[in-house]
């Protein structure tokens, strides 16, 4: 039986609502308050996993989960896929991507063949912060995944002929990938957003898969791979003792020098407007995303920003969304979203609109941008985007995967264990006068950096209007 | 022996062999003489008895079973078991292989073990009238020990099991061809009526404090008119933009202001409406979905609105992406019948035509509750969700039952062929279309494991052979819609760069002629029904709210949720064949080839 890891929280509404407010608590909405809203809003303690270390140094985070017979482990190295010499662009994802496809026993048949017959997936991937090894699977098979986990850790030989047909491979799923709106976009805006370092590459190119040797990912492994700091998140049907055990048999093997910790600039805003367009012929929408840098994670401001963001471009109450798309008809979906993790701060929002109202989407979204800068949100709208979030945590506890990511976002950021505990009482606090604050401080207008990606010669005049617009063909972004 | 117990009682239907022996000797003190007599009575016996029996039986031509009583200690170790244990294990591979070889000829084999560590019943025991007697009997003749653990278990009736037993618990039964895993924990569910015609489904799942709302309406693409395709899923974005009781844009923003989530979705067959709340705010979501179902109201400002949003879904899904035209192009190329052949998203001239007055009428003739089921899955209580469902729901009146669309079509004579110059894609892609049968059909668990073992994953064949070694195809892919009507089964490979169509779908032509000469592989049939498996028991609550209200609306059948591995584990490699040489054939297929517009394309 779970211990209690709710509590209903009787208290006073977090809003000035009132009971029957009648004006409308958000623009364009009608609130006919007739539908039953339970004033009640679960407070959730989210359930902390369980620490222990191995022998070897190495910690273990696990969150039992016995509700089916399925488990899932991650390995979590802290070795930063943007640690890479700038001529060897791509190397630590080609590293990760390489690591299953054959080991010291093992051909890449073999692993997923393997695979298949357990009903088991195993993955490396290289991210910004941290590099990870996921597996996860039938409890039955809980034994055989550990042991391929780390034989595939321990004792990759990345063969030549295997890495041969990979880069085949990403040459090709490149070409497939040059016909969407996003890669253009993630193309010209991540240079823009973070210059002069591995940020500013999202993808591969020609050139650089071309670039790469199987030594490089050889001396890229050996120096990457390392045990000092890594640590293992477990979730699902797996025991304590039992899980443990397994670990210190298989993981026995593996030692090593500290992996470098990466550092990389966290940079103000931009100070002065880019338009940039990129022709897609033949489009009959244009893709916007509007962006600057923003906030780092453990800015005090976060509180205040995940709301004014909430309010301004999260959900159907957000106000892009009810401009562009309810009001205007402009658009089937608008976003905007903030990037604030160990090595990005940005902020963004994106949408989709068909060609002839290009000019008109852009307009409607700098409106409302410069509403929350110059205007103080309404309280009601404020106290909604409160409820949302906070409310809504109840629903993460469906997920252990989600809790336990939770419990590992702290260790991240070297946030105290009861960060999420506080976490609603914070964003409570915040009031209408912080988030225009904010929105002076992250939200763009002036400074606006836009890439557009659409058909060019229908598009250029509409976009002059906003500023000077350069044009980046799509042959240069080979 | 059998000879006289035949000769006196008639002939032999079911023989337990029973007998055997259990001494406890430690292994370094065992004698010759001790192993000898223990083997011989345990299984030397078992099998010199079911020779004879089965001798008897099969050229008579009658039918009948065999049981060898194994024991726990087939799998467990205790001390001084080295002579019986092995005895207890060799009565397990005597029962395979002896099935192997007779059941064919109409003698089952089964072996029990008493006490066995994993102790679940399969399901076809319960149902099988021979060895049902054998399980009681062996159950009154056992004595509890001691139990670690007890789980009820429903199989038709309540019997209680015992997880863990040190000696003589309850019985497995192995059957006749390896060891099956435990059977997934079905999921309860209750399944009512109102006098309106409303179907009402209900599974409590008190892990976490939510709940999730799922509405189906039996009305999709299927049953629009002509020049008004698209209809249905204008239609249910008009469902979220006001009712009597509740404003324009009030219904999402009370979601998700209560921290809950939504969405609609529209497919051929039904519509279908769904929603995630914290578990307090089940009385929202339920006056929400019967406000919307009673009383629709809208206007033709939110209908000119939502027809440019749909407009633009349409763009973005369709006419703005690689593919998009051919993917519309396919379906108008391989179906006749009407309410298959044009597309979900419609046309923009028929989204221009529609009008308020059509909103209306198909809100009325098929927005009402004799036309739908809801689910309503999480941390709740039966009975007060019902009653509330009653008092939200109950005075809705039903309305006429609605025409069914007629799907039925022709038969295909002969292979339809397309090729589409497409602006955006960059790469050749072969989209083949095969006709089968409908969602709810053997053959369609069929396909779902013949398209596993085709396309799914690395170990997949078309990975492998058109992937990875000949570096063909950039993508490979198959499967289709499980629908209330007739089917299409594709495949679906795109071209490396510098490849031609030509070769590329010779190559992948080469891969159905295999399934069609060849059976596939006991291994690759294992991996699809791991793949089933772990399918089944990753199941969130808004997905089980979803299949339940969805399987009740197209197949009448929403225990279909708990059968999945079920139906997937019952498919044998002869009928992949079967269905491939059914249906894989060039008169029952359709062929789209997109290729690049212009050879500058990169």
């Amino acid at each position: 039986m779970r211990t209690a890891i709710v509590s209903f929280l009787l208290i006073a509404p977090y809003t000035t609502y009132g009971q029957q407010p009648q004006d409308s608590a958000v623009k364009g909405i009608v609130h006919l308050n007739r539908a039953p809203v339970s004033k009640e809003v679960l407070r959730v303690t989210f359930p902390r996993p369980a620490v222990s270390k191995l022998n070897n140094g190495l910690e273990v985070l696990l969150l039992e989960d016995h509700r089916v017979p399925t488990f899932s482990v991650e390995l979590v190295i802290p070795a930063s896929g943007l640690d890479e010499p700038a001529d060897l662009s791509g190397v630590s994802d080609a590293t990760a991507s390489m690591m299953h496809l054959g080991t010291k026993s093992r051909s890449a048949l073999q692993i997923t063949d393997a695979l298949a017959e357990w009903g088991g997936s195993l993955s490396v991937s290289s991210g910004n912060s941290n590099t990870t090894i996921s597996a996860s699977g039938l409890t039955d098979n809980l034994d055989d995944l550990l042991e391929l986990m780390a034989d595939v850790l321990l004792n990759p030989i990345f063969p030549q002929d295997e890495f041969d047909k990979w880069k085949r491979r990403q040459l090709n799923n490149l070409v497939q990938s040059r016909t969407t709106p996003g890669y253009y976009t993630n193309r010209v805006l991540f240079p823009i957003l973070y210059p002069g370092d591995a940020r500013a590459i999202t993808s591969f190119s020609e050139v650089s898969i071309n670039k790469l040797t199987r030594q490089n990912l050889v001396d890229y492994y050996q120096s990457h791979y390392d045990p000092e700091g890594s640590y293992i998140a477990i979730t699902g049907d797996v025991k304590p003792k039992e899980i443990s055990a397994k670990l210190e048999k298989y993981l026995a093997g593996w030692k090593g020098g500290a992996a470098k910790r990466l550092e990389l600039p966290m940079r103000p805003p931009i100070g002065s407007k880019k338009i940039v367009l990129v022709d897609r012929p033949n489009s009959v929408q244009t893709t916007l995303t509007l962006a600057n840098r923003a906030i780092a994670r453990t800015d005090p401001d976060y509180y205040a920003v995940t709301l004014m963001n909430r309010i301004l471009g999260q959900g159907s109450a957000s106000r892009l969304y009810r401009n562009v798309r309810e009001d205007k008809g402009y658009t089937y979906g608008i976003s905007s979203s903030v990037a604030a993790t160990r090595f990005s701060n940005h902020i963004s929002a994106t949408t989709s609109v068909r060609t002839e109202v290009t000019g008109a989407a852009l307009s409607e979204m700098l409106k409302e941008f410069q509403g929350l800068r110059d205007n103080l949100v309404p309280v009601e709208e404020l106290d909604a985007a409160k409820r949302a979030i906070v409310a809504g945590f109840a629903l993460s506890l469906q997920s252990s995967a989600s809790m336990l990511s939770a419990a590992l976002n702290l260790r991240e950021y070297g946030f105290p264990a009861d960060y999420w505990d506080r976490y609603p009482d914070m964003l409570m606090k915040v009031t209408p006068e912080q988030v225009r604050e904010v929105a002076r401080k992250y939200v763009p207008l002036d400074n606006i950096q836009i890439v557009a990606v659409g058909d060019a010669a229908k598009i250029r005049e509409q976009l002059k209007v906003f500023g000077t617009v350069e044009d980046v063909s799509v042959d240069s972004l080979k | 022996m059998i000879e006289k117990v035949e000769t006196e009682l008639g002939p032999i239907d079911t023989l337990v062999n029973n007998a055997g022996i259990e001494t406890i000797i430690p292994f370094l003190e065992l004698t010759d003489e001790q192993w000898t007599r223990l083997t011989d009575i345990n299984l030397r016996g078992a099998w010199l008895v079911s020779q004879v029996f089965c001798k008897r039986a099969i050229p008579a031509a009658r039918k009948g079973s065999i049981v060898n009583i194994g024991s726990i200690q087939a799998a467990k170790v205790l001390p001084g078991r080295t002579h019986y244990a092995p005895t207890k294990l060799g009565l397990e591979a005597l029962t395979r292989n002896m099935s192997a070889e007779v059941t064919p000829l109409g003698i089952r084999v089964n072996c029990v073990h008493p006490g066995l560590i994993e102790t679940d019943m399969t399901d076809w025991v319960m149902k099988s009238p021979d060895i049902l007697p054998i399980v009681l009997q062996q159950i009154s003749l056992v004595i509890f020990y001691r139990t670690v653990r007890a789980r009820r278990w429903r199989l038709g009736r309540e019997i209680v099991f015992m997880k863990r037993m040190m000696i003589a618990g309850l019985i497995c039964l192995i059957p006749l061809w390896g060891a099956e895993p435990k059977p997934i924990p079905p999921i309860k569910f209750t399944d009512t009526r109102l006098p309106n015609g409303l179907r009402v489904i209900v599974s409590e799942d008190h892990y976490a404090p939510v709940v999730a709302i799922a509405v189906s309406y039996a009305v999709g693409s299927k049953d629009e008119k002509v020049g008004r395709t698209g209809f249905a899923h204008l239609f249910e974005h008009m469902l979220f933009q006001g009712s009597e009781n509740v404003g324009r844009g009030e219904h999402t923003f009370s979601i998700q202001s209560n921290g809950g989530s939504y969405n609609g979705t529209t497919n051929t067959d039904r519509t279908l409406y769904f929603e995630t709340l914290p578990k307090n705010q089940l009385d929202l979501g339920l006056f929400l979905e019967a406000d919307r179902m009673r009383a629709l109201a809208v206007t033709k400002e939110n209908l000119e609105n939502q027809r440019q949003v749909v407009k633009e879904e349409r763009r973005l899904r369709v006419d703005n992406v690689a593919y998009g035209p051919a993917n519309l192009r396919l379906d108008e190329l391989a179906y006749d019948t009407f309410g298959y052949k044009h597309s979900v998203i419609g046309s923009m001239a028929d989204l221009d035509a529609a009008s308020l007055e059509d909103v209306k009428e198909f809100f009325r003739i098929y927005y009402a509750p004799n036309n739908a089921t809801i689910a309503i899955v999480g941390d709740v209580n039966t009975k007060i969700v019902l009653d509330k469902v009653r008092k939200y729901f109950g005075n809705i009146p039903r309305q006429a039952a609605p025409r069914q669309a007629d799907l039925s079509q022709g038969a295909q004579n002969g292979e339809r062929r397309e090729r589409l110059e497409d602006k955006l894609a960059r790469l050749p892609r072969i989209d083949t279309a095969y006709r089968v049968p409908p969602g709810n059909t053997v053959d369609y668990d069929v396909l779902s494991v013949l398209s596993q073992i085709l396309t799914s994953g690395q170990s997949s064949r078309m990975y492998q052979s058109l992937v990875k070694e000949k570096q063909l195809a950039t993508n490979v892919s198959s499967g289709g819609a499980e629908r209330i009507g007739p089917g299409l089964f594709f495949v679906t490979v795109t071209a490396s760069p510098g490849k031609t169509v030509e070769e590329v779908e010779a190559a992948a032509e080469m891969e159905l002629e295999r399934l069609r000469t060849t059976l596939v592989t006991e291994k690759e049939l294992l991996r699809a029904k791991t793949a089933a498996r772990r399918e089944q028991v990753n199941r969130s609550l808004l997905g089980t709210a979803q299949d339940l209200a969805d399987y009740a609306v197209l197949f009448n059948d929403p225990g279909r949720i708990n059968t999945l591995e079920k139906r997937r584990r019952a498919v044998t490699a002869q009928q992949i064949k079967d269905a491939a040489n059914k249906y894989f054939l060039q008169s029952n297929r359709s062929v789209m080839i997109a290729v690049p517009a212009t050879a500058s394309a990169k």
